[in-house]
């Protein structure tokens, strides 16, 4: 509905982040201070529900063990002092290699496997001249790019293993075109927003319906 | 002291990397189980990191404040609406009426407008960066000129043909590409793992 | 030639002209919008598809893992699931995964539905809203786990503290074994899901997400790994027109058209005047 006043503050909250592209101007910075702060605080609520829910009522209700988990978590802190910083290494080493371990143990078969079966399972040569050059793209675009990804330092040398180096540049040339296409989603997700945006504030002050 | 504050966290990591890892692919319970507590602790551990980031904040407002800074008067803004903000959300639950205000009408509108500025940069970066200079540069031109047009209702109705050439670059060039970057960043970070492993790496990142 | 160059070269230090002109072409798109028909990719079909023909009595994990800066893109998608998960006679388990906001943004979207808040039927028996956990893929590892880690994950309490003893949808819901469907709205790609979802336990997975992590869901759906996707606004309007209730992402991709054929101008002005630089420079007119 046009001009209700909650989204009248809003907009009038959008008009003055808008402004920072064209100038540095004081509402800008007070709205990005305010949003900075309510942003926070939603983040330490957040936090606290979790410490509170999975950290200190278990221990209420008889399991003791999470005291440790508890003081892990507290040694963190520890970050703001300049001589005792090194025993939040011990809680770091807990969250990096349960995290770390957690994501490789399944990134084999998801991003490596997963990715050279797809490939692999797809047949080289079809019943239609487009299906075939379609394959082969992605058959020797996979293996170029692996070549020029994964071996190729220092640039393409200009002497010596030819065909490495005609797999090398087929595979920059495929990942400039992959660039490209990627270049062309970001800019269709970073418009859509903006669109949503100067939508949101035309039907607010009742320009378009 | 280094032994300490450098070596046994190491080998913390290094153990909790391998056995996180067999248990998923031995399948022995009792080391599963294990695993399991210690990821349900990890998780309270990491929401003792959210604060970390607030707190380093908050200090450095204050000082500005107490220093009069330039904007102090804006940092003590920002200091009421964190206060406001968590009284509201811990004390009063997150189903509160001002709560939920300030998030529909004040953190959603600015904060979707944040990220939407970066349409106005990316569309100035368009122009000013994007040249025909080399082959490598036509191709990413000609192919993000492609997917743009093919993104836009108005493509299809312009030059019809852009609909399957679209799908087409869709379909094989960006999948292929992905999977390439994909396959890199997994053995990148398999490698990062095995560092780990041998203590080649210490946790905050310099090599050994 | 040099006086056409000279007429539609935009000055070097003048972005803000470029700003302006966005700007204006989107207010003017929206004025004077130019209607087109919107094509449904197969994917957001597929992620259509998946959704309706799921049997009856199903559990699926409805996660929202987008923030407010994702609003514009992923709303429409948010609420267009909703309005078609109503439809369906299934379990509802919503959770804001990692996303520090997404308590709020279910809220938000709950609201923002066909039918109001409760239309999805009784809280507690048809759906509940699962609390926010740290962590990313550490905190869906730890929810997957058997014997209990739906309850012990999320420290035996949904979204408003209320113990899940109390809960009579959690009765049910243990472990990976329990969930049918994940839809995963947002979550910085499909990785995150694929990883901790899919590849250890088969859970057939639907992702919608923005159009910067589309390469990485493209891959995952022609991998096999993902069911159906929806792609920022677009897949969401694609997916509006398919339920039959339009919304913001209808509205929104309205605009879409000039804008992107703006930026193409762009592209082509900023080549145009590098290639008769370079002409001037090898000494020509």
């Amino acid at each position: 509905m046009a001009w209700e006043v909650n989204n009248v503050i809003a907009a009038i909250l959008v008009i003055g982040v808008i402004s920072i592209a064209f100038k540095d101007n004081i509402f800008f910075k007070f709205v990005e201070r305010i949003f900075i702060g309510i942003t926070l605080g939603i983040t330490l609520t957040a936090a606290y529900g979790v410490i509170v829910n999975n950290g200190i009522i278990p221990i209420l209700q008889g399991n003791y063990l999470v005291i440790v988990a508890d003081i892990m978590g507290l040694l963190l802190l520890s970050r703001f002092s300049k001589s005792y910083s090194w025993l939040s290494r011990y809680t770091l080493a807990l969250i990096v290699g349960m995290s770390l371990a957690i994501f490789t143990r399944t990134a084999i078969s998801a991003l490596i496997i997963g990715s050279i079966a797809a490939v692999v399972n797809t047949p080289l040569i079809t019943n239609n001249l487009l299906g075939t050059v379609s394959n082969l793209y992605a058959w020797v675009g996979l293996v170029a790019g692996l070549v020029y990804f994964v071996f190729t330092t220092g640039g393409i040398p200009k002497q010596g293993k030819p065909i490495f180096n005609i797999f090398s540049r087929i595979g920059r040339y495929t990942i400039m075109i992959y660039f490209g296409v990627y270049f062309g989603s970001t800019v269709l997700g970073r418009e859509t927003v903006l669109l949503e945006r100067i939508s949101f504030v035309l039907r607010t002050f009742g320009i378009i319906p | 002291m280094s032994f300490v504050r450098s070596f046994i966290p190491k080998i913390v990591l290094s153990a909790i990397i391998v056995i996180t890892i067999l248990s998923y692919f031995l399948g022995i319970v009792p080391l599963s189980n294990g695993v399991s507590i210690v990821n349900q602790y990890v998780i309270i551990m990491i929401a003792f990191s959210l604060p970390l980031g607030v707190i380093n904040l908050v200090g450095r407002n204050i000082k500005n404040i107490q220093n009069k800074r330039q904007d102090w008067l804006l940092d003590i803004a920002m200091l009421v609406s964190l206060t406001v903000m968590t009284v509201l959300g811990i004390f009063f639950g997150v189903t509160n009426t001002i709560y939920l205000w300030l998030y529909n009408n004040v953190n959603i509108p600015v904060g979707a407008m944040v990220m939407a500025l970066t349409g106005l940069y990316i569309a100035s970066a368009a122009y000013r960066s994007f040249r025909v200079r080399n082959l490598e540069g036509s191709l990413l031109l000609v192919s993000a000129i492609i997917i743009m047009l093919w993104n836009a209702p108005i493509g299809a109705a312009l030059f019809p043909p852009i609909l399957p050439i679209g799908n087409w670059f869709n379909n094989y060039p960006l999948t292929t590409g992905n999977r390439v970057i994909f396959i890199g960043f997994a053995l990148g970070v398999i490698s990062l793992c095995v560092r780990y492993i041998f203590f080649r790496e210490n946790i905050t990142g310099e090599s050994t | 030639m040099s006086d056409v160059i000279k007429f539609i070269r935009i000055p070097k230090n003048q972005s803000k002209v470029i700003y302006a002109l966005i700007i204006i072409v989107m207010i003017f798109s929206y004025t004077n919008p130019i209607l087109l028909p919107l094509n449904v990719d197969l994917e957001t079909q597929a992620y259509y598809n998946t959704i309706v023909d799921l049997p009856a009595g199903k559990t699926i994990l409805l996660a929202f893992a987008f923030d407010s800066g994702q609003w514009g893109a992923l709303g429409g998608a948010a609420i267009a699931t909703l309005n078609l998960l109503q439809t369906k006679n299934d379990k509802i388990l919503i959770s804001p995964f990692s996303s520090v906001e997404g308590g709020l943004m279910i809220q938000r979207c709950l609201g923002l539905q066909k039918g109001g808040y409760n239309a999805l039927g009784k809280y507690g028996v048809d759906w509940v809203i699962l609390p926010y956990g740290p962590g990313d893929e550490t905190f869906y590892a730890a929810m997957m786990q058997e014997p209990n880690g739906m309850h012990t994950a999320q420290g035996n309490k949904d979204y408003f503290g209320t113990n899940m003893e109390n809960l009579p949808i959690m009765d049910n819901v243990h472990s990976h074994k329990d969930i049918d469907l994940l839809i995963c709205i947002g979550g910085a790609g499909a990785g995150h899901q694929v990883r901790q979802f899919g590849v250890p336990y088969g859970i057939p997975i639907l992702v919608a997400d923005i159009a910067v992590d589309w390469a990485e869901l493209k891959m995952f759906i022609d991998n096999g790994a993902v069911k159906g996707g929806i792609k920022d606004a677009v897949g969401s309007a694609e997916l509006e027109k398919l339920i039959g209730i339009p919304g913001i992402a209808t509205s929104t991709v309205a605009g879409l058209s000039l804008n992107h054929l703006l930026i193409i101008g762009f592209i082509v002005v900023g080549n145009i005047q590098y290639l008769y630089g370079r002409y001037k420079k090898r000494g020509g007119k």
